[in-house]
């Protein structure tokens, strides 16, 4: 701190402020209970999770010998691609973006699809502030998540209206070149961007807005590293 | 320490933490047990590599700071007028929250962590740089700019000097 009069008076005046707002914080009685409670609701989620994606598991592993062809030949028949990408099918995806003095330095994904967890780091390799998160492929589309240099507000859109994602204010559109359907949100971090950008024949848009409402961006990496 | 020693233990300091972060009870007892939840899976290797209080603060703080929170802490809350008993209890209350109060809860959530962490749990700005995943320069920009912000207001003169005198 510095020795300036006026900041200690300052600072003084801040640290009363915040001991007074203290004193009407709430009791500890009963948060044992509520945590061991909501400990075991998490238990039990994430276990009938587990067990819901074992049993797509083994659905999807009948299917593949179900759909073997019966002829001469043998040959078995190619099963069909995943419909639905692995971590935009994720119950919850963390963003962590890392920060240094130049700007944005990494952004880091932590995603839980079913029991496993995901992560990715990516830097800025080619220096232009766009990070290339994640890419997955569909059947008709391909989906990228992006974290790029802007506002929402600033990046080419066309035909985009306003949308709002658990109070975050965006835009959806097309590319002004490609036509993929784009989605730009604030991340919290000033002069940064998320993009979700679908290309082919896509989810519609209210699916790109319910996948947006479970991810979570934090600044470090701290997040992202559990 | 065992988990359930540490949460009666410290759980009254946790919540008022949270509680000088958010300005909500309710939200406060959510941030808390939010992060006692994320760290009871792992609390023997929390304990044993990293510190019990600094996780589970930093785990209030990364609850606190989160994006995904940010429409609901935006709005500085009050309690509901019922739930404070009336009219007369209400205006009593309303006048002892200081222009200093009010204030700080307009402040960037970034910004206020950084000054609760300084003036209500006195750690200095290298702490606060690991519990914010940020460098001690960046936690003295939050810091300055907070300060400043609160410095220019005109109401906050008087309340500075009168904290002094006291």
């Amino acid at each position: 701190m510095s020795g300036d009069p006026n900041d200690e008076a300052l600072g003084a005046a801040v640290h009363a402020a915040f001991h007074r707002q203290a004193r009407s914080a709430p009791a500890s009685p009963g948060l044992l209970g509520a945590v061991r409670a909501r400990s075991q609701r998490r238990r039990v989620r994430d276990t009938v999770a587990s067990g819901l994606a074992l049993v797509l598991v083994v659905a999807a592993a009948l299917a593949g010998v179900w759909a073997l062809p019966l002829g001469d030949d043998r040959l078995p028949i190619p099963a069909a691609t995943p419909h639905s990408p692995g971590v935009f099918a994720a119950d919850e995806v963390r963003l962590c973006l890392v920060r240094d003095v130049d700007g944005l330095a990494e952004v880091l994904l932590s995603a839980r699809t079913g029991g496993d967890v995901v992560r990715t780091a990516v830097t800025d390799t080619a220096g232009d502030q766009r990070f290339r998160v994640r890419t997955e492929h569909a059947d008709t589309y391909t989906l990228h998540l992006e974290v790029l240099r802007g506002t929402p507000a600033g990046q080419p859109l066309e035909e985009a209206r306003d949308v709002t994602v658990e109070g975050v204010a965006g835009r959806l559109g097309d590319g002004p070149r490609s036509g993929d359907r784009t989605l730009y949100l604030g991340t919290g971090v000033p002069g940064s961007t998320l993009a979700l950008r679908v290309e082919g024949t896509g989810p519609e848009d209210a699916r790109m807005l319910a996948w947006a409402e479970k991810l979570t961006v934090d600044t470090g990496r701290a997040a992202c590293d559990h | 320490m065992e988990f359930d020693d540490y949460v009666l233990a410290r759980g009254d300091a946790l919540l008022r933490f949270a509680y000088v972060l958010c300005g909500d009870a309710h939200r406060a007892e959510d941030f808390v047990q939010e992060a006692l939840v994320q760290c009871h899976r792992r609390w023997r290797r929390i304990e044993r590599e990293r510190g019990l209080d600094s996780y589970v603060r930093k785990a209030i703080l990364r609850q606190f700071l989160s994006w995904r929170r940010r429409g609901a802490a935006r709005d500085w809350p009050t309690d509901r007028f019922e739930e404070r008993g009336g009219w007369d209890q209400h205006v009593e209350a309303v006048a002892e929250r200081d222009t200093m109060h009010r204030l700080l809860a307009q402040l960037p959530r970034r910004q206020r962590a950084v000054l609760v962490l300084r003036y209500y749990e006195d750690l200095p700005d290298q702490r606060i740089a690991e519990l914010l995943d940020c460098s001690a320069a960046t936690v003295r920009v939050h810091a300055g700019r907070g300060l400043a912000r609160l410095r220019r207001h005109p109401d906050l003169v008087g309340t500075a000097r009168a904290e002094e005198d006291t």
